[in-house]
């Protein structure tokens, strides 16, 4: 008897371990909701984003706020560092078919193609004339794209600037295929079977709003860098839910952004990794939802007098837990010229972290004085969000900060998403709370922090107008040499800090949760956690 | 019988008909606009709308959507770029479906026993125990009973799995009890009430004093009798119960159709809206005609009236 349980135990164990082996190295992480698109000039939000890094490969790469090479192996640049040429490798797309740079130039004008008016488009207006092109006032012989040669690129610039590489790395800039986008249509990027890529992973099954199953791409260029055999990601997946599959084995990484999930992982003895991804903010209209409201929040001791009253570590202590209250704009994990930036450019007024009643009354009798009005003439302030329990405790905490230290009154409201979005841009609200990435490279990115608040972009939402500061974020976004840009971001936050455009509040982290055994070696502090590149241990 | 069928065919047209002409006009008065966003250049939102056709008069709009609804085509989904919302409904409804009908058969199962036995035991302690648990199935809301037992057997107990769908029949177990839930708790009432009123009849009492045993008189004539009710609520359970439940699909993690319903409003997916308010409306109609035409023919007094 003894005899047959010892046979039948090895057998169980042969067969877990044949299980194993034929599943090889296998990552399963919580995804918090389904990607929308896989085409890269569709992919608009974080899960289809990350997705399409996954597989496709662009000319470069940003590898821990590097920029390294991808399908191109090298790159020159002209004097000015507005032309680029970029050298591509010898590469071909996930089913084996060569790759060259007339697929690029096919991909990027597609994406700025004005008949078809890709979500992504912005994505290319980087490149001289491309805006244009899109609008319809110039050529596509005057874009700046162009294949010199099967294999050789050239990139002309709208302006010179270090960040032009860092935007070659986006991911609307990827390589679809012509033949498959052509038979496909807009359907491209919506199945497994309705995409192809050139990067490191491959589709092999995508069942919507359930399960991803992603396989290495054997002919990626770079696939001794891959170890995982394969990444699974399970949809819908967040909070509790993602803490309880994680304790059952059912997932083995998820990303969390509150103490109370994660600590409970770690307690563990599960591992992560911290990083810094988002500002949050409660934005100021300039203009105000009313000309009474636009009176007083464009005045820069009222804005003040509203960030003095604010007490950011009670906040971070009681409604916004797991963050870091922002005692200035640019957070401790941004990258200096050799070291971290908070310790190359130190700032002597710093934001306040605890709520200081007696400035705060201070600036806002100084503000009544020269706007000739009394306390009495400062009206009730809309306090715009998205309705999520924690948006409304938030406000509901900073609501009832400004009555208690200012004596100021504000009224909530929540509202969907698009509806929120639509009262954001016909300007109906005082304050609206939400939270802004720190930016593709930093603050300074046409997509970070600093852009929000851009007197020479158009489309700019919160009514601040300060010209000394639009030229130093021009000044920034084309520095050739990092010192030249860093320089200037010091001297936009000293004019940040000092003249309040928006309240902001704290540092948000994110905290990737994983099992023990994998290493992450690449993370982006938009798009969290590189799993493509995760290392197994053996 | 076919003039009855008939006559109940065309009013279910009418009310699809109705149904999708509200829903369209309502949905237009929604606030906001799904192509806002501060990322996408303006020149592009408008080639956008004017994709999707809602840079045309409002009434415009619905010709030319009722033309397609018509001819099968729902549109194509606003968030889920390049996917059809039939292909959407078609991918989501079977996985609802089948958790629903587990759900909807060990509900009527379970309800219609404990609301036999309620009856049976009529103020005695097995008809208490039995209303309170039928009470707290209506008042504790399926977001409170999925965290909790989804902890005990799935992370204290390890017996089940936490969430997911579609590897083992065990996945099933849990969300059919929560969306069953209610469904056990309603039925177990109506049975209770249904059967209390069949026990008194006259044809009962007739069928005791004969000598039948208890349970043949409950089989034979209690039981019968009392499902002829029942059949009126089974149309609409059937359709709520099998389109999804946001919230049970959210806690266990389960790719269904309930959670399309909130989330195509939330994001003014236009397309996906109607195309699930009709689905959901036609089912709906559907289920009833079926319910309708079964009552009238297992009582033909209705079919008279």
């Amino acid at each position: 008897m003894k005899r047959i349980v010892s046979l039948l135990l090895a057998l169980v164990l042969m067969m877990t371990a044949a299980s194993a082996l034929a599943e090889g190295k296998t990552l399963t992480w919580a995804r918090g909701y389904e990607s929308t698109s896989l085409d890269p000039a569709e992919s608009a939000d974080d899960e289809s984003n990350n997705i399409v890094s996954y597989l496709t490969e662009g000319l470069v790469r940003v590898k821990n706020g590097a920029v390294v090479p991808g399908i191109a192996e090298s790159w020159d640049a002209n004097e000015a560092g507005d032309v680029f040429t970029f050298h591509l490798r010898e590469s071909v797309w996930s089913d084996g078919t060569p790759l060259n740079a007339q697929d690029f130039v096919y991909s990027f004008f597609r994406l700025i193609d004005p008949e078809q008016g890709h979500s992504q488009s912005d994505s290319g207006f980087c490149v001289k004339n491309a805006e244009a092109y899109m609008a319809g006032e110039a050529a596509k012989e005057d874009v700046g794209y162009k294949a010199i040669d099967d294999y050789t690129i050239e990139v002309t610039f709208a302006s010179a600037g270090l960040e032009n590489l860092f935007l070659m790395a986006d991911n609307g800039l990827r390589p679809v295929k012509q033949a498959l986008v052509e038979e496909l249509g807009e359907a491209y990027g919506s199945d497994a079977d309705k995409l192809l890529g050139n990067g490191p992973m491959v589709m092999d099954s995508w069942l919507h709003e359930s399960q991803m199953v992603l396989k290495r791409n054997e002919n990626y260029w770079n696939k001794d860098e891959v170890q995982l055999d394969q990444l699974i990601g399970m949809c819908n997946i967040s909070g509790d839910t993602a803490v309880e599959m994680m304790m059952t084995d059912m997932i083995d990484l998820a990303a969390f952004s509150d103490p109370t999930y994660y600590q409970q992982l770690y307690d563990l003895g599960f591992e992560g990794i911290t990083y810094t991804n988002t500002d949050q903010f409660i934005q100021i209209n300039g203009n105000g939802k009313t000309e009474a409201s636009g009176k007083f929040l464009s005045n820069v001791n009222f804005r003040r007098a509203l960030s003095y009253a604010i007490d950011r570590t009670a906040l971070v202590n009681t409604v916004m837990l797991g963050q870091t209250p922002a005692y200035r704009v640019i957070d401790p994990d941004a990258a200096g010229l050799n070291g971290k930036f908070v310790d190359e450019y130190p700032v002597e007024n710093q934001i306040n972290v605890t709520a200081d009643p007696a400035k705060a009354q201070e600036y806002l009798t100084k503000a009544l004085e020269e706007l000739g009005a009394t306390a009495e003439d400062i009206p009730e302030f809309s306090m715009l969000c998205f309705d999520t329990q924690g948006n409304l405790t938030k406000l509901q905490a900073v609501q009832d900060m400004l009555l208690t230290n200012l004596g100021i009154h504000c009224a909530i409201d929540p509202q969907p998403i698009q509806q929120m979005i639509a009262k954001v841009y016909s300007s109906d609200f005082d304050f609206w709370t939400g939270g802004v990435s720190i930016g593709t490279v930093d603050a300074a990115s046409p997509s970070g922090v600093y852009s929000y608040w851009d007197a020479n972009d158009p489309d700019a939402l919160f009514g601040y107008k300060n010209a000394e500061y639009a030229a130093l974020l021009d000044q920034a976004q084309q520095a050739n040499d990092y010192k030249t840009r860093l320089d200037a971001i010091a001297a936009i936050e000293k004019i940040f800090i000092d003249e309040v455009p928006t309240l902001l509040l704290t540092w948000q982290t994110q905290n990737v949760v994983y099992r023990p055994g994998y290493t992450i070696t690449n993370v982006d502090s938009g798009f969290g956690a590189d799993l493509a590149f995760v290392q197994v241990a053996e | 019988m076919l003039r009855y069928v008939l006559k109940r065919v065309v009013i279910a047209l009418l009310t699809v008909f109705v149904l999708a002409t509200v829903t369209f006009f309502l949905s237009k008065l929604l606030p906001g606009d799904p192509f806002m966003n501060e990322k996408i250049p303006v020149s592009v939102q408008e080639k956008q709308r004017a994709y999707y056709g809602l840079d045309k008069p409002v009434f415009q709009q619905y010709f030319i959507y009722m033309g397609n609804l018509l001819q099968g085509d729902l549109g194509t989904s606003i968030k889920f770029v390049g996917r059809s919302v039939r292909d959407i409904i078609g991918e989501f409804f079977p996985v609802s479906a089948r958790l629903g009908l587990i759900a909807l058969t060990f509900a009527e199962i379970i309800g219609l026993l404990f609301g036999i036995l309620c009856a049976q035991y009529r103020n005695r302690w097995p008809d208490y125990v039995l209303m309170v648990f039928a009470i707290l199935g209506i008042a504790l809301p399926s977001m409170v009973v999925g965290p909790l037992i989804r902890y005990l057997f799935g992370v204290q107990l390890r017996w089940l799995p936490v969430g997911g769908w579609g590897k083992s029949w065990t996945q099933a177990i849990m969300p059919a009890f929560v969306l069953g839930l209610g469904t056990i708790a309603g039925n177990t009432r109506s049975m209770r009430a249904c059967m209390l009123a069949v026990i008194t009849q006259d044809y009962v009492k007739t069928a005791r004093a004969k000598g039948m045993s208890p349970l043949r008189v409950v089989l034979k004539h209690e039981l019968k009798n009392s499902l002829v009710p029942m059949l009126a609520n089974l149309g609409p359970m059937i359709a709520g119960v099998l389109m999804g439940s946001f919230v049970v699909e959210q806690i266990f993690v389960i790719p269904g159709l309930g959670k399309h319903f909130v989330n195509a409003v939330s994001t003014l997916d236009y397309p996906l809206i109607m195309g699930l308010t009709i689905f959901y409306g036609a089912f709906l109609v559907v289920m009833n005609l079926l319910v309708d035409i079964l009552y009238g023919w297992v009582d033909p007094r209705i079919r008279v009236k």
